[in-house]
């Protein structure tokens, strides 16, 4: 038998600092009417939203919790707070971000990061938005990038009404329906026909306060012949009870429109991460999704994308890396409506020291989509004989003019690998940590540099004492 | 009514790929034991158990042809001891009135191996379990499926293999064809144990669509709870490839004699297993018959 | 006898929007064999699957004739019961079928008659000893876990078999060891002697026609057949490479 040491407590000390929550206005745990009110009141919502809130508690009062997935039994909504804002204004000017937030967001380089290669930033701390800017010239191209609050007082207060949770509607699932009712902060963004953006937008959602959930809301209109690429991370320092995140992406992709979705996501290992993320892509547009799983205790998370016109296309790289009391569910889902659409998932996932890795997918082809062509691939990488890893992928085709190509595969290193490597001098753990970094390859070389190197940090962060 | 076809773990409820849930309710038993080759013939509707226990060192192979109207319900136990082999050769050639819901249960002591073929050139609904517990080490389970489902048939297959002991393996291969407004599930699970090192388990699928309104459907699931193993999984689903069409085309062939050679294949590999020589005719004159 | 038994004209092709073949203009007699050589990614094969009429090879303009009959609308198998023949480089698995059913199945597509068992297993027997195959291959499943050498085997046993008025092999000698080679030449050969067929060889090196007799010899560049000669050329080629060739190619160029 191979001897393994194992280290339990890995360093996150870099995104595992945490602010006293002093001077927050924080509404009280649970969720009743009383409270759901409050946030529309606080919130200001036009009277729709309201309504909206309201019947979204119903549904959610009404719904089982998922009877599939990892076990939801620690998370008891009746101890998070569902809205929790630091006293603080929305700034666009890094200045007037009160010192402790911004001081959060510098540890993790958020203004550096926008100074050198975002086209905007948008910081949310807790259940607000701290801080929003876009960059001049994307501005006077007619490219929104601000809050929902105040876009849903603005220019576009009437589509916003129309797409807002339609393409995830409070009676798709449970968390679904808590999003509904209790939502707060995330981003808007409008990019007009034609308009191409040339450098991403980034969100970096931050969850500060203990015992708390964040509902963004993020949604995202490319129109017609319109190109973005949206960058979101997210992470939590780690206490000692559940967080919550239940977080909505709907993403509108126009006529050959192109959107690239990428996250990063960091959550501390006590936060259960219930995201729904799903797309809408017409005629010859086309959506890409980068993702990349790293925090977190329990995720469920499974972005979707429609393809609803001819010839649109879907692509979905992810990564997951479970360590110590994680289990990560996650994967993609997609829909064929349109004839000649493709879709192509390709993931990867990596288990170790006791974490659970679940890939799970679905494959749908309508027997509308003739010519149309879907291809899945995932790989699982075992660390230990303590982890877990599962795949579960579905497809259900009802058009004999598709092709479906699928491919997993579950194995561990390869000790002749590493044998060689350290033939050439390098460490056990360097090794190990060198073949595991180039196994994520597929979603590294997808990101820009600068996120393709955190997210190595952070393998190698996972890696360490990893011996066996 | 039953439950079979149960995924060893659930997913989207949305699916519909869980369970299947039957109208039937199992009556009396009439039940065979048999510890060595033989062969059963089914033609009635009703509810069989079968048994087959082989010793160690024991090899055999044992033919299940049914060719019944209305239910027919068969549950198969196999317990093999060390070192033995069978092969389980089950052919479904029941008319359009019948419907067989069959489950194997397999249990494999060490070195022993089981194989498992069957054939579904059937009329009628399938439904047909499988569980086999690979618990003796380097132990070994590999089963090769032929289907054609044609009209309004169902086809609903689940395989699961359990690894326990070390160095087992299993493969599983499921090739078929659906026409018209044929529906089928296939489900398959590989679950690698802790304790199961050396493992190796891999699961194959082929799909040809030639009908305007099938429904296909296919869940193949890897479980693994142990580092030093091989897992993988592959399927190829839709119409005949172009390259493949092309060739056997250059060789003279229209389009549809392709497709009639392919499907032909998909049996005539597993036929090769079946020294019977009226039950291949029987199997190939169905095929013929539905193309 | 017809002296040019396959006259294709003025062939320009095209695969997804891109035009491989600019005008290719080629006659071969009943009997004759016709080299095709240049460099890799010229459209040597393009031409093969032009000719053989494979979907994915679009012709633009020109005509193929077999034996004075139009066939460039026709479908593939149309084209192969009309007498003719491409060996693939990469032919296709086929499981459940054994090699000699789908020999047996082919011919009688081809001559919609039924064959004597017994006179096609002595035939099959008889080429396979020719081509020094093993005999079990027969009852392997078509090209299933064959060797790269086997494969091509099993094209030119088709090749035999089938008895096409005009084949084209396809970088047949690629990937054999030298054994092999002189029995895949003496396989064509022995198809020469039997068919009186027309032969159209495609390589880019000349092992396979050290024991073959060539009657012409065509040099492509860029999707043009740039120089025509003898037996002779195969040898030049061989000793000089194509360096000539690129040069005329750029003349011809528009």
């Amino acid at each position: 038998m191979e001897a393994k040491t194992y280290v339990e407590d890995i360093d996150r000390s870099l995104y595992d600092f945490r602010n006293e929550d002093t001077d927050a206005y924080r509404l009280k745990e649970g969720l009743t009417e009383e409270i759901v009110l409050k946030i529309s009141k606080e919130k200001n919502d036009p009277d729709w939203m309201r309504e909206l809130r309201l019947k979204s508690l119903d549904i959610y009062n009404n719904m089982k919790v998922p009877d599939w997935g990892p076990s939801l039994d620690g998370l008891d909504i009746d101890h998070i707070a569902t809205y929790v804002r630091k006293n603080a204004k929305l700034a666009d000017n890094w200045d007037d971000v009160p010192a402790e937030v911004k001081d959060t967001f510098e540890k993790l380089g958020i203004p550096e990061a926008e100074r050198k290669s975002l086209a905007g930033v948008g910081a949310q701390y807790d259940s607000e938005l701290v801080y929003h800017n876009v960059r001049e010239d994307v501005a006077r191209s007619g490219v929104v990038y601000s809050d929902i609050e105040s876009a849903l007082r603005g220019e576009y207060a009437d589509l916003i009404r129309e797409k807002f949770m339609h393409l995830i509607p409070p009676e798709d699932h449970k968390f679904a329906a808590l999003h509904g009712a209790v939502w707060s902060g995330g981003s808007f963004v409008y990019v007009p026909k034609d308009t191409v953006v040339s450098i991403p937008l980034q969100s970096y959602f931050r969850l500060n306060a203990k015992g708390a959930g964040q509902f963004e809301h993020t949604l995202i209109i490319v129109e017609d012949g319109a190109q973005l690429h949206f960058i979101e991370g997210c992470s939590a320092p780690k206490y000692n009870v559940a967080n919550l995140h239940a977080g909505c992406v709907e993403l509108y992709v126009g006529k050959g429109a192109g959107l690239r979705y990428s996250t990063i996501e960091n959550w501390s290992k006590n936060m259960y991460n219930l995201n729904s993320k799903r797309a809408l892509v017409e005629e010859g547009g086309r959506i890409e999704w980068v993702s990349g799983s790293f925090g977190s205790h329990i995720s469920y998370l499974y972005p979707m994308s429609i393809l609803k016109g001819d010839n649109s296309k879907m692509e979905f790289t992810g990564i997951s890396f479970a360590n110590n009391e994680q289990n990560l569910d996650t994967g993609a889902k997609v829909v064929h409506i349109g004839r000649n659409t493709s879709s192509y998932m390709n993931t990867k996932s990596i288990s170790k020291g006791g974490g659970a890795c679940t890939f799970r997918s679905s494959v749908i082809i309508n027997k509308s989509a003739e010519g149309s062509r879907a291809s899945v691939s995932c790989e699982s990488l075992m660390l230990d004989s303590k982890s877990r890893s599962d795949t579960i992928p579905a497809m259900d085709i009802r058009t004999p003019h598709a092709d479906i190509g699928h491919e997993a595969q579950i194995g561990k290193i390869s000790d002749d690998a590493v044998f060689y490597l350290m033939s050439r001098g390098m460490s056990e753990e360097d090794a190990r940590a060198l073949i595991v970094s180039g196994f994520a390859d597929n979603v590294s070389k997808e990101l820009p540099l600068e996120y393709a190197i955190e997210m190595n940090n952070l393998i190698r962060l996972e890696m360490k004492g990893s011996i066996g | 009514m039953i439950t079979v076809n149960k995924l060893p773990v659930r997913t989207f409820n949305r699916l519909n790929m869980n369970e299947t849930t039957l109208d039937y309710e199992p009556g009396d038993y009439m039940t065979y034991d048999l510890t060595g080759s033989g062969r059963i013939d089914l033609d009635r509707a009703g509810d069989v158990r079968v048994g087959i226990t082989l010793g160690d060192n024991d090899r055999a192979t044992v033919i299940m042809n049914c060719a019944h109207t209305g239910t027919l319900n068969v549950k198969t136990c196999i317990e093999l001891g060390r070192s033995s082999h069978l092969t389980l050769i089950q052919v479904d050639g029941s008319p359009k009135s019948g419907r067989l819901i069959n489950s194997v249960d397999g249990n494999a002591d060490d070195g022993a191996g089981l194989h498992l073929i069957q054939l579904f050139p059937a009329r009628g609904d399938v439904y047909s379990d499988c569980l086999m517990e690979l618990r003796g080490k380097e132990s070994s389970f590999k089963a090769d499926i032929a289907y054609l489902g044609i009209r309004d048939q169902r086809l609903d297959l689940n395989y699961v293999v359990n690894h326990r002991g070390r160095k087992t393996e299993s493969s599983i291969a499921a090739d078929g064809v659906l026409k018209d407004n044929a529906f089928k599930l296939f489900k398959g699970t590989i679950d690698f144990k802790t304790g199961a090192s050396g493992a190796k388990g891999s699961e194959n699928e082929k799909v040809l669509l030639m009908g305007e309104d099938i429904v296909n459907q296919s869940i193949p699931l890897i479980l693994c709870t142990e580092e030093d193993v091989e897992g993988s999984h592959g399927a190829a689903i839709g119409s005949i490839d172009d390259d493949t069409l092309l060739y056997l085309e250059s060789r003279g062939m229209d389009e549809e004699e392709a497709k009639k050679l392919i499907t032909f294949g998909i049996f005539l590999r597993l036929l090769g297993f079946v020294e019977d020589e009226a039950l291949k005719t029987h199997v190939t004159g169905m095929i013929g018959e539905a193309i | 006898m017809s002296e040019k038994f396959v006259e294709i004209k003025n062939l320009h092709v095209r695969v997804e929007d891109k035009e491989i073949l600019h005008g290719i203009d080629l006659s071969i007699g009943r009997g004759e064999t016709h080299v095709l050589m240049g460099p890799n990614g010229t459209g040597k094969s393009t031409l093969g699957y032009a000719l053989i009429g494979s979907p994915k090879y679009e012709v633009t303009q020109g005509s193929i004739e077999l034996d004075g009959r139009d066939i460039t609308g026709e479908a593939v198998n149309e084209r192969a019961k009309a007498g003719m023949f491409l060996s693939f480089q990469n032919p296709i698995e086929v499981p459940g079928v054994t090699l000699s059913s789908f020999i047996r199945s082919a011919i009688e597509q081809r001559t919609g008659k039924r064959i004597k068992l017994w006179e096609f297993k002595k035939k099959l027997k008889e080429v396979m000893e020719l081509l020094k195959m093993d005999e079990e291959y027969a009852e392997r499943d078509l090209n299933v876990g064959f060797s790269g050498g086997e494969k091509k085997k099993a094209e030119i046993l088709q090749l035999l078999m089938l008895e096409p008025s005009f084949a084209i092999l396809d970088e047949t000698d690629s990937g054999l060891d030298v054994d092999a080679v002189r029995t895949v030449s003496a396989g064509i050969n022995e198809y020469r002697k039997r068919c009186n067929g027309a032969l159209l060889i495609i390589t880019h090196s000349s092992r396979i026609l050290e024991s073959l007799r060539v009657d012409r010899t065509h040099v492509m560049i860029e999707g043009r057949i740039v120089r025509t000669g003898g037996a002779s050329l195969v040898d030049e080629i061989n000793r000089e490479g194509y360096e000539q060739d690129t040069s005329l190619a750029g003349e011809v160029a528009p």
